[in-house]
């Protein structure tokens, strides 16, 4: 089943949200004539018909992901090199407010 | 040696000729560096180039450890380091806005291996921002230029590190590759690059594009040469989950050099599909290249219809992981950070994505959120996954009968600056060959086949998982064909 | 109230762990100074991987076996993708029933014993996932601070997510689900829920088929039991005016005891999960179910029927005791040492259990150790202590953990049991109630009050027996004289 593309401005708008991106006007101008060329692109894999016997491949290796040992390890490398480009107070992290309005 | 033998020297004689007198590492160090004064300001392919100084204590220390008659595989040598590929204390960008001031804390397996070889880094490379391109021009700094025409690009998304080498400014050099970020450089440069089998090369410290598709490759001037820097940095790597485990070491040069001799034949496949839509003169140079290696091996003609939607399935795939791996630059903890107080995270967090990616990243992302909504995601991001099954159950198929395929790298000659990327179907098609390696799993080599009146035109060959050693040996039997032929850019 | 349904999702940190799900960070941040327990990989660094810890899988696999769940054949990640400031990489690895993926396990049940008879709770699916850094405010107030303090230690420590069916009917039995699920956790040595922010509920609640309300955060299984209870108040008050109740996220405010709606959504909820194709996904073999089938200690329901038959214990007692783990440790223990294990266990469920309640120590501050307990036994055995004096005694061996034999000693509470000592305070009792020692002389009964007099001068420390036996004595003396 193939879910119809609404109002290319409301997907722009709800994309925005979805992704925290704003794109400027300009860009906005460019961006819808753009997605449809793209999502017409991928369109194309609707010529292949109906495909639900075939698996998904997620993974192209045949592998295992390792499992590793319950064993610390402090990391070595200084807490003012990890979070060097930073805003801090204190040993904290300084963030924005997490309410809105 | 004389500078420029130096600046265009192969690894292989480099470190031949510096074990008999290491000393000599600082001179051609010194060679290097002026090459790099000589031509980067019109090839830009450094984002960040490490100062002289820097670099020359390292090398002493190289030399020290080379006279206390340690076996170090790449002692001494220039290599460039592709811009998202994490190194301790030195600025890695993604050439982005968003990581323009990220220095990494930790180095990339890749770039450790590197260290441990006596390898010496030279500089941080320019790329299409986070690997999103097939031109260098994304770059949100600056475009980098094809040593073999000043106006055209150098291919990408590994654009630099190509350009490095083909410029002389570097020996070797690491890039990366999705879909072709290697492969379609290197084709441009007449430089050799190896998109290497998913899991050969640690991707740990490699900053994530698509992660399902990405891989390190190796970058040089000569076959030999890739297969000596493939040597180093081919290690199982415990910290990358997708890491294939494996004990030790290859010697892929080793392996060549046996492969050169015993000379093997071949049985390679002719995908048909995959040689149309060429432009008429890389058609010609690249066939021409073909029925001579065809005329040593078997060549067989095989048709795999399901190629052609090879290319949407790839954008698709790539953009919905390229959305999940961009949503950690939030500035947060790394990268372009704006003022928080008296400001909801929501508002923050827009404001710094906003300005920290570009237009081609930003579209990337915002698509590969929609690939991925609900209601959306059968349709597309689930429905290309199945085509990349159908396509590498064919490419299974081809492989139980071939030991390789041969393709063409890109279908066109390096496009002019700012011709490619108006249209971005037409920017997309560009990776119509290089896309498959990556969707499949399997390694692929572009190696230069002959220039089309005054530009590079790569030939490609891709094999089974685990084929590097018949993919280098398939390289440099065309390099053997076009002996004579120098593929040394004019600048 | 047979129309209240109720589902609850329990987030528990797998504290048995020494490191973080999927970077080797020591896992112990509690009372750590911020943002030291952190690697490039649990601050989602620009390039990092994760890499399974293996003995989150194992102890995932034990809490799923004593759920009576089904374990998936495959153990698979997949990222849920949401922003918010405690989160490095803007996304979770966590596990879904999807296209590629499943949880780790699912279809299980757990067995309550309420009021006498039995209730089953369906166990939807148990998650492995990793939790999200913490996030404090410079005024204390999330309302009115200008700016937020986030600590990273937390982010990457490994979580269960346990999730049941609607089956819960009531605040009571969410309760006893709870107790029950925190014992088994306990006897598991998966999570110890004594450690602050360990363990967190989020509660989904509907009536007569309405609309779900869901309560989130909510940190004991008091505040479980009280949340709900106010939620169906809130909502049977506002379907008894004919209101219609809102579908909607709330929260449980513990100090105001009421729950509050949470700001209307402002981000899509669009989790867009898939595969995380950093992680192949890994075949759970029968061979590992079986080995941790093996390694799995024994469980509550098992340790009641052992109590029975090893202690001879009753159920009610056995039940008590197996109800927390560490009383039944403590039993255990004791045990060792004492072997009349009812008279044990009827001390630790009444005497022993009201002043550790009373005084609200928790299991891992208590200092009381068991054989203090079993030696107070021996002493009220051998006649040394009264019962009086050993239920005096108790709130202090409860409270600072001596030695009851020191405490009887130093505080001078041993039994009288000295003849010529006792006998010197029957004949002073005697002497200075001639009154008594009269009624005494004509009426036999009235010795009861003497006895009741030495008691009392002596603290109830005079051993009755010789006591009765040394006035009847000094009786004799004056009838003779």
């Amino acid at each position: 089943m193939v879910k119809e593309l609404g109002d290319i401005e409301d997907v722009i708008r709800h994309l925005e949200r979805l992704a925290l991106i704003k794109f400027t006007d300009d860009e906005r101008v460019k961006l819808s004539s753009e997605i449809r060329k793209i999502l017409n692109f991928f369109n194309q894999l609707n010529e292949l018909g109906d495909l639900k016997d075939v698996e998904p491949l997620f993974h192209v290796l045949d592998i295992e992901s390792p499992l590793r040992d319950d064993e610390p390890e402090v990391c070595s490398i200084p807490a003012s090199e990890l979070l060097s480009n930073v805003l801090r107070e204190g040993s904290y992290v300084k963030g924005p407010r997490t309410v809105t309005g | 040696m004389t500078k420029l033998d130096y600046v265009y020297a192969s690894a292989t004689e480099l470190l031949t000729y510096f074990r008999s007198d290491p000393d000599k590492i600082l001179d051609y160090l010194e060679a290097i560096y002026d090459r790099i004064r000589k031509v980067e300001a019109k090839v830009r392919s450094y984002i960040t180039l490490r100062s002289r100084e820097e670099v020359e204590r390292e090398a002493e220390n190289v030399v020290k450890r080379l006279k206390q008659g340690e076996d170090l595989a790449l002692a001494g040598i220039a290599v460039a380091v592709k811009d998202n590929i994490s190194t301790r204390g030195i600025r890695t960008t993604c050439a982005s806005r968003m990581l323009e001031n990220y220095v990494p804390p930790y180095d990339a397996t890749a770039v450790k291996l590197l260290k441990e070889s006596g390898a010496v880094i030279i500089g941080k490379t320019n790329m299409d921002e986070f690997a999103m391109g097939s031109t260098t021009e994304t770059s949100a700094f600056f475009p980098t230029r094809n040593p073999w025409d000043l106006e055209r690009v150098p291919g990408g998304s590994s654009g630099g590190s190509a350009a490095a080498l083909a410029a002389g400014e570097a020996s070797l050099a690491l890039g990366s590759d999705t879909g072709g970020s290697v492969r379609c450089p290197a084709a441009f440069t007449a430089t050799v690059g190896l998109k290497p089998t998913y899991g050969l090369v640690s991707r740990f410290g490699l900053i994530a594009y698509a992660s399902s598709l990405d891989q390190i490759g190796p970058m040089a001037r000569t076959i030999a040469d890739v297969a000596l820097l493939l040597s180093v940095i081919a290690v199982h790597d415990p910290k990358d989950s997708t890491s294939i485990p494996r004990n030790g070491k290859t010697d892929y040069y080793f392996k060549l050099e046996e492969l050169m001799s015993s000379r093997p034949r071949l049985r390679i496949a002719v995908v048909k599909e995959l040689w149309r839509g060429l432009e008429e003169d890389v058609e010609r140079v690249l066939h021409r290249i073909l029925d001579r290696i065809c005329g040593e091996h078997t060549c067989d003609e095989v048709s795999i219809p399901i190629t052609r939607y090879a290319l949407p399935a790839y954008y698709i795939i790539a953009m919905a992981e390229a959305s999940s791996n961009l949503a950690r630059y939030d500035g947060l903890r790394y990268g372009l950070h704006v003022d928080v107080e008296g400001r909801s995270w929501i508002e923050v967090f827009t404001e710094v994505r906003s300005r920290g990616f570009g237009f081609e990243v930003k579209k990337r992302i915002a698509l590969g959120a929609f690939i991925l909504s609900a209601g959306y995601q059968e349709q597309y991001y689930i429905r290309a996954l199945r085509v990349r099954r159908l396509l590498k159950n064919e490419f299974d198929r081809v492989f139980k009968r071939f030991d390789l395929v041969a393709l063409p790298s890109m279908p066109i000659k390096p496009p002019r600056l700012g011709e490619a990327i108006t249209d971005p179907i037409k920017l997309y098609t560009m990776d119509i060959d290089t896309v498959i390696a990556n969707l499949i799993g399997s390694p692929a080599i572009s190696v230069p086949a002959g220039l089309a009146a005054t530009l590079p035109v790569g030939i490609q060959f891709m094999g089974p998982p685990l084929s590097e050693e018949k993919l280098l040996y398939a390289g440099a039997l065309v390099e053997e064909l076009r002996r004579g032929a120098a593929l040394k850019p004019p600048i | 109230m047979g129309d209240v349904r109720i589902g609850l999702e329990i987030h528990v940190q797998i504290t048995a762990l020494k490191t973080k799900l999927f970077c080797p960070c020591p896992a112990d941040y509690r009372g750590k100074e911020p943002n030291s327990h952190v690697c490039p990989v649990c601050l989602g660094l620009p390039g990092v991987l994760p890499v399974i810890n293996r003995d989150a899988v194992k102890y995932a696999a034990m809490v799923a076996i004593a759920l009576n769940c089904k374990i998936s054949d495959r153990l698979v990640f997949v990222r849920k993708h949401y922003f918010y400031p405690d989160m490095p990489k803007n996304y979770q690895i966590s596990q879904y029933d999807g296209v590629g993926s499943t949880p780790f396990c699912r279809e299980g049940f757990l067995k309550l014993t309420i009021n006498g008879h039995e209730k089953i709770v369906r166990i939807r699916r148990i998650n492995i996932e990793e939790d999200p850094g913490r996030i404090t405010y410079p005024t204390g107030d999330i309302a009115t601070s200008p700016y937020s303090l986030i600590d990273y230690n937390r982010a990457g420590i490994a979580l269960l997510e346990i999730v049941t069916e609607p089956d819960i009917e009531s605040p009571q039995e969410a309760r006893a689900f709870l107790t029950k699920l925190i014992n088994i956790l306990e006897h598991l040595g998966v999570t110890d829920t004594s450690l602050e922010g360990s363990f967190r509920v989020d509660a989904n609640i509907s009536l007569g088929g309405g609309s779900r309300v869901e309560i989130k955060n909510i940190g004991s299984i008091k505040d479980v039991e009280r949340a709900l209870a106010y939620e169906i108040l809130r909502q049977r008050t506002i379907i008894e005016r004919g209101g219609i109740v809102r579908r909607e996220t709330r929260h449980w405010d513990p100090v105001r005891k009421v729950t509050i709606t949470l700001r209307a959504k402002e981000v899509e909820e669009d989790y867009r999960y898939f595969p995380d194709p950093d992680l192949p996904p890994v075949r759970i073999t029968s061979e590992f179910i079986v080995s941790v089938r093996r390694s799995m200690p024994e469980l509550p329901d098992m340790r009641i029927e052992r109590f029975m038959k090893q202690y001879g214990l009753d159920r009610y007692h056995s039940t008590v005791l197996v109800s927390q783990k560490w009383l039944a440790d403590f039993f255990e223990e004791a045990a060792k040492h004492y072997t009349r294990y009812k008279k044990l266990a009827d001390i630790l469920i009444t005497d022993f259990l009201r002043w550790v309640n009373e005084y609200g120590i928790k299991p891992h501050e208590l200092r009381a150790r068991p054989i203090h307990i079993a030696r107070l036994l021996e002493l009220l055995d051998k006649g040394l202590i009264s019962i009086k004096i050993a239920k005096e005694i108790m709130p202090e061996i409860v409270r600072s953990g001596s030695d009851p034999e020191k405490l009887i000693r130093t505080r001078g509470l041993l039994r009288i049991t000295n003849r010529d000592e006792l006998q010197q305070i029957v004949r002073e009792v005697m002497r200075s109630n001639p009154k008594a020692v009269e009624d005494a002389l004509r009426n036999p009964r009235a010795i009861n009050y003497i006895v009741g007099l030495v008691m009392k001068r002596t603290r109830g420390r005079a051993d009755p027996k010789l006591t009765i036996e040394l006035i009847k004595n000094e009786l004799q003396r004056y009838k003779a004289s």
